[in-house]
């Protein structure tokens, strides 16, 4: 009744409306494919985290041993750092303690607890276009799907994925990333996204708001996710355009998300 | 035997961009390579073979990655959709169709994670930086990708699988 030709064009156009809606179902995380995925990691993440292991050991070996001169003297610097650092320290504690009495006097609860668990980066997305890395820390460290990923300089992501081993981090600079957020100065509320760049976009943040070059974004807490307070970067540009109400603004993160191999996982936040 | 080869081959290329390559200060968007793999069972191995390959490897890379599940197995798909059609035409062995394969894979693929990440805001969604990550792994791709395609077949060959019934070449021996 019909041609080979025509089965063949109509199959195509099947598969291919198929392909696009099993995409479009799975990009909404409405498919059960999660079982997978920690198999995928469960399979392939010890040899990542022993070849992660050798090639730190490599670069330590270069490190410690063929760059001994250069070290000397920034032994010496570092030195310095380290008085200013002691003494920046003992300020913040006195300060911490003043603020505690503080809080304690005026009845105030702690706004997040600092149990933090420290992991190893051992692998990243294979796939410039999405940013999540993995650790080395899972279920039986006491890591939770959904849990905050903070380094010393700001928030990193949040875990996604949990075997029993290892986890999947989404950093805050992939496209699929949210952060609520504000703009310490003048409290501008926002949302922080990804933009599978070195840098993020602060969202919907209104006109009428005055926001600056070198501000700095923290964590709102509003998202149920980050505690409040952390920091996440820095304004690196503001734009205003004629119409709308929102501004642009882009945000640099503190955090060097091509330099991270340790990170701290909230566990209770 | 084969089976034990690809797997082995898809680990390492997985171990090899998860941890090597992402950590390298000198390569920053380097294209997936196990596209080499999946042009190479789509250019010398039966359907059969490389439906096999696709799905697992597929699979495999979707739950690694931070992509909406399924978008590397559809890539995978296609690609040896693609390559399965062209061979119909040109030789499997012919030097220019190599790098035009691997070219198709690296368009094939940015296309598919762009929509994904993306949705269909194309081509006004599209950054600076995007058209530089394609146009890196482009170039990283085309130079890169054939060779390795070969080197998967020499490695292949060695494992004492028979004659590779996609190309025309080695039949005529």
């Amino acid at each position: 009744m019909f041609s080979k030709k025509t089965v063949m064009v109509v199959a195509l156009i099947i598969l291919i409306a198929a392909n696009i809606l099993l995409l479009t179902v799975s990009s909404r995380n409405r498919l059960p494919a999660s079982d997978v995925g920690p198999v995928a990691i469960t399979i392939v993440g010890p040899l990542q985290k022993f070849v992660s292991l050798t090639m730190d050991c490599v670069h330590d070996i270069w490190k410690y041993y063929f760059n001994l001169i250069s070290v000397a003297k920034e032994n010496d610097a570092l030195k310095k750092e380290l008085f200013i650092a002691a003494e920046k320290n003992n300020r913040c504690t006195e300060i911490e303690i003043s603020n505690e009495r503080l809080r304690s006097f005026l009845n105030f609860h702690k706004s997040y607890s600092t149990n933090v668990l420290a992991a190893e980066v051992i692998a990243k997305d294979p796939s410039s276009w999405f940013k999540t890395i993995v650790i080395d820390k899972g279920k039986t460290n006491g890591v939770e799907k959904g849990a905050p990923v903070v380094v010393p300089e700001g928030i990193a992501g949040q875990i996604i994925e949990v075997t029993d081993n290892y986890s999947k981090v989404l950093l805050i600079i992939d496209r699929n990333s949210a952060v609520d957020a504000l703009v310490q100065r003048t409290r501008a509320r926002g949302i922080i996204k990804g933009e599978s760049t070195n840098q993020c976009i602060l969202e919907y943040v209104l006109r009428k708001h005055e926001i600056s070059v070198g501000d700095t974004i923290v964590s709102s807490g509003l998202d149920g996710v980050y505690p409040k307070g952390l920091r996440i970067g820095e304004v690196s540009e503001v734009t205003k355009r004629n119409s709308g109400i929102f501004q642009e603004v882009i945000v640099t993160p503190y955090v060097d998300f091509e330099k991270l191999e340790e990170v701290l996982v909230v566990i209770n936040p | 035997m084969t089976y034990l080869f690809y797997f082995i081959i898809s680990f390492i290329i997985v171990v090899f961009q998860t941890v090597i390559l992402v950590n390298s200060p000198f390569i920053r968007h380097v294209y997936d390579i196990i596209l080499v793999l999946i042009i190479y069972v789509g250019l010398f191995r039966p359907v059969s073979e490389g439906v096999a390959v696709v799905f697992i490897v597929g699979v495999f890379m979707d739950g690694l990655s931070g992509s909406p599940f399924w978008a590397h197995t559809t890539t995978y798909f296609w690609l040896l959709i693609i390559v399965k059609w062209l061979i119909q035409f040109l030789n499997a062995g012919s030097m220019i169709l190599l790098p035009f394969t691997v070219l198709i894979g690296i368009l094939l693929e940015n296309s598919i994670f762009l929509m994904v990440s993306k949705g269909i805001a194309l081509p006004s969604g599209l950054l600076v930086s995007d058209i530089h990550k394609i146009f890196s792994q482009i170039i990283w791709g085309t130079i890169t990708g054939p060779p390795a395609i070969i080197l998967v077949k020499k490695m292949h060959e060695r494992t004492g699988i028979p004659v590779l019934p996609g190309d025309r070449s080695e039949k005529k021996k």
